[in-house]
């Protein structure tokens, strides 16, 4: 089916970016949600909101970061494609997945704490901290999944 | 470790001081001020007689909001100012010398908001003629005077027929009758038409119209010709425009008074302050009574006000248990930034520990590793030193900007040490537009050296959670808890040497390593009651080792958003030089650059942000800090346009 890897690498490619990117976009549209619905009661809140709002946002540029290195890796950005093996282009594809699909998951998750923390700090604006705090502990997941999706590929040599 | 030691304030004075008194205070600001009412239920014999004196602030907010209305009116026209200018000063003495205008400053203020009404009510009373004209205008050509709807003999009915309507058969069909039915108009939602009838055939017309879907205009309200109407209502526009005009230039005549009123605000916002406390005291028919907390730093200034009044005081220790007594950290001028980052967690109790200072340089070098870029660093600090130095913020406003301020220089050394400048700008740029790529030296760089910057990350993450070990371990001694200090933390540490010994083959390692075990499991389950579930509880603490583990590999973040800033900003440095070494090229690098350095600057600035607090919060603060404190709330004139200047300085 394949007859060289380049195509496997850049499916990992867009694996890491689409499915992570996928679970930011979910996740920043709910907590934009929520966020718009405490903007109605209290325009001045728009900052504050906003903060809360961008949080679901990095498993999205993790996924683009994996995805930007293995497209630089095989020469996809850059101009020079190098002719890889199907089993490096699988080694690729496989080491993007953990931050796919971790970010993914845990990007819609995070956008529902975070539209739970848009809802505390309708209430009470002070405690904003602790809504990053519970959102962050959503992230913790997407960050070692990004570790283990770089450290992977940090070990294929093309 | 820095808090603030907090003194009971009780104080006696008599009833012609009170009020004089009262303000001195709210302006030396040294006292938190603490309701009287409990007294009076503690010693029921003692306090008869004495009852809860009452202020008067009702007329005061009422002016308040009156003046704070025409604020808000007269803010479009005041006097512009630049985004950086400090707020004006003002002291007790001005204050009092404003309030003096105060009756003549709420009529100005009265004045400005009935014009501000005046003028919003145009508007809609314009929409409302421009409809009516709207309505008026198909029936010009009929050139007969609106208020005639009846002759002798004939009937006037104005009206219209859907514009679906075939015409030309509903005219026909309507000639039957004795009616005439003159077309005057005719647009995309109707045709319009003038029916002229005879009294006495009235039924018959009627229904047939209706059959037709004729329906009923109403023009009663006209006297005139529509022509003549319309024009009567045009002038009538005009006006309203031109009282439009008058009213807006009428405003921008009193925005010079924007800053008098606003002087005026914060001056009755003192003096509502001042009432309020009044429902504190307790009075008796001559004499007052106030109690409170000062923190011992504040003595001397309190002390300075008292000088000149026939007042008795005395200052008590607290008693935390029975007095609740307010917090108020004290910390040098380098880590009174990062108190803002310990009061969004929650303050710590009266006789706790202060953690900012243990947590300030954790925090500063963790955010700059996750945003360690030199441009980053320079543009915060250049943005947040401009605020510091020319607008003077106070309080909140104050931390946060110094916090940045120092992030920026975290993330400008690190940058430095990773040669990162907007990434890899320099090198990508002049590589492309110059033909030779140059660029800042690179003393470690985390992409090519990923294992070293985890090895990193992880060694920072257990010095710090140690560090928390051993904050807990102090306060274990300090509460003489002998036994939690060396079995729930010295046991943990020989267990890590143990490890470390272990790791490192060093031959007792195994042996440190199981006889720390086997303390840990005899001691951890020393609560429990029999001894089954205490020995359940010590095999069980064992499993904390793993929670150890995930907190050091919590620490990973630190690399991962180091390189993910890192990463982003090399991707938009790599797609701007898509145009290549070209005038278009170059435009699309600008434009590229700027946006995504703008935005990699706020996710990551944020991100960094979020995430040395959550390690200070989450594995720092879960080792050892309790919070629940209540924060000292000074008894103070806040002011919201002005900075407020003691005499004693002028």
């Amino acid at each position: 089916m394949f007859t060289s890897g380049v195509s496997l690498a850049i499916l990992g490619a867009a694996v890491a970016a689409g499915l992570a990117g996928t679970g930011s976009a979910i996740g920043v549209g709910v907590a934009g949600e929520a966020a718009a619905g405490v903007v109605s009661e209290d325009p001045g809140k728009f900052g504050l909101t906003l903060l809360l709002q961008a949080l679901p946002g990095t498993q999205g540029i993790y996924g683009t970061l994996m995805a930007f290195l293995v497209l630089s890796k095989i020469g996809v950005i850059g101009g020079n494609i190098v002719p890889i093996d199907i089993e490096t282009g699988l080694r690729l594809l496989f080491a993007c997945v953990p931050i796919g699909l971790v970010g993914w998951t845990s990007g819609i998750a995070q956008g529902k704490t975070c539209a739970a923390g848009i809802i505390l700090i309708a209430k009470r604006p002070g405690e904003i901290a602790k809504g990053m705090v519970y959102g962050a502990m959503v992230e913790t997941y997407a960050v070692l999944a990004l570790l283990i999706s770089f450290l992977a590929y940090a070990n294929i040599h093309v | 470790m820095a808090e603030v030691v907090m003194k009971k304030l009780t104080l006696a004075g008599v009833a012609s001081e009170k009020q004089r008194l009262l303000e001195t205070l709210a302006f030396c600001g040294a006292v938190e001020v603490k309701n009287a009412s409990y007294l009076l239920k503690l010693e029921e014999e003692l306090m008869s007689g004495a009852s809860m004196d009452a202020g008067d602030a009702y007329a005061l907010r009422g002016d308040l909001e009156k003046l704070q209305g025409a604020v808000g009116v007269l803010q479009p026209f005041a006097p512009k100012k630049s985004m950086l200018a400090p707020k004006p000063q003002i002291s007790q003495g001005e204050m009092q010398e404003t309030l003096q205008d105060r009756a003549a400053a709420v009529a100005s203020a009265e004045e400005v908001l009935r014009i501000a009404r005046e003028r919003a009510a145009i508007a809609p009373e314009r929409g409302k003629m421009e409809g009516q004209i709207l309505s008026l205008s198909p029936w010009v050509k009929t050139g007969l005077p609106l208020s005639l709807t009846e002759t002798k003999f004939v009937k006037l009915l104005y009206g219209t027929f859907p514009a679906a309507a075939d015409l030309p058969q509903t005219l026909e069909r309507m000639e039957a009758y004795d009616c005439v039915v003159n077309l005057v108009s005719s647009d995309t939602n109707a045709h319009y038409v003038l029916v002229l009838y005879c009294k006495g055939a009235e039924e018959e017309v009627l229904s047939a119209l209706r059959e037709l879907s004729f329906s009923r205009v109403q023009l009663r309200e006209y006297a005139g010709t529509p022509a003549e109407e319309i024009c009567k209502l045009e002038k009538k526009i005009e006006e309203g425009e031109r009282l439009f005009e008058t009213l807006t230039q009428a405003l921008a005549a009193k925005g010079d008074e924007s800053p008098a009123v606003q002087r005026m605000i914060d001056s009755i916002g003192s003096r509502i302050l001042i009432e309020d406390a009044h429902t504190d005291l307790m009075v008796t028919a001559h004499t007052f009574f106030l109690n409170g907390f000062v923190p011992e730093t504040r003595i001397g200034t309190l002390e300075r006000a008292l000088r000149d009044f026939s007042v008795a005081y005395q200052l008590d220790e607290v008693d935390p248990e029975v007095d609740d007594p307010p917090v108020l950290l004290k910390n040098s001028k380098l880590v009174q930034p990062y108190e803002m980052v310990t009061e969004l967690y929650g303050l710590p109790l009266y006789n706790g520990i202060d953690p900012t200072p243990a947590f300030a340089p954790f925090f500063w070098l963790f955010f700059g590793i996750m945003f360690g870029d030199m441009a980053y660093g320079l543009l915060m600090m250049a943005i947040s030193g401009l605020i510091l130095l020319k607008v003077k913020p106070e309080g909140f406003a104050k931390k946060l900007f110094s916090l940045v301020f120092q992030g920026g220089v975290a993330a400008f050394i690190i940058g430095l040490a990773t040669g990162s400048f907007f990434g890899d700008a320099i090198s990508i740029f002049s590589g492309t537009f110059l033909g030779k790529a140059v660029g800042f030296k690179s003393y470690f760089d985390p992409l090519k050296n990923p294992m070293e910057m985890l090895y990193i990350s992880c060694v920072l993450g257990m010095i710090h959670l140690l560090w928390g070990m051993t904050l807990k371990f102090y306060l274990c001694l300090r509460e003489k808890d002998y036994a939690g200090a060396f079995f729930d933390i010295g046991l943990w540490w020989l267990l890590f040497v143990g490890i470390a010994m272990f790791a490192l083959n060093v031959p007792m390692g195994r042996y440190v390593m199981m006889i720390a075990a086997v303390g840990l499991v005899l001691t951890q389950g020393r609560s429990k009651g029999n001894i089954f579930s205490k020995l359940f509880s010590g095999v069980l603490s064992l499993y904390n080792i793993t929670g150890f583990l995930g907190d050091v590999l919590s620490y990973a973040r630190l690399m991962a958003l180091m390189l993910s800033s890192a990463v982003i900003a090399s991707v938009f440095n790599a797609i701007g030089v898509l145009g290549g070494p070209s005038v278009i090229g170059l435009v699309l690098f600008i434009v590229v650059f700027c946006i995504g350095h703008f935005v990699n600057m706020f996710t990551g600035g944020l991100g960094a942000y979020v995430h040395a607090s959550r390690l200070q919060y989450v594995e720092f603060f879960g080792k050892f800090y309790d919070s629940g404190g209540r924060a000292f709330i000074p008894y103070k004139v806040q002011t919201k346009y002005h900075t407020l200047i003691s005499e004693e300085e002028n």
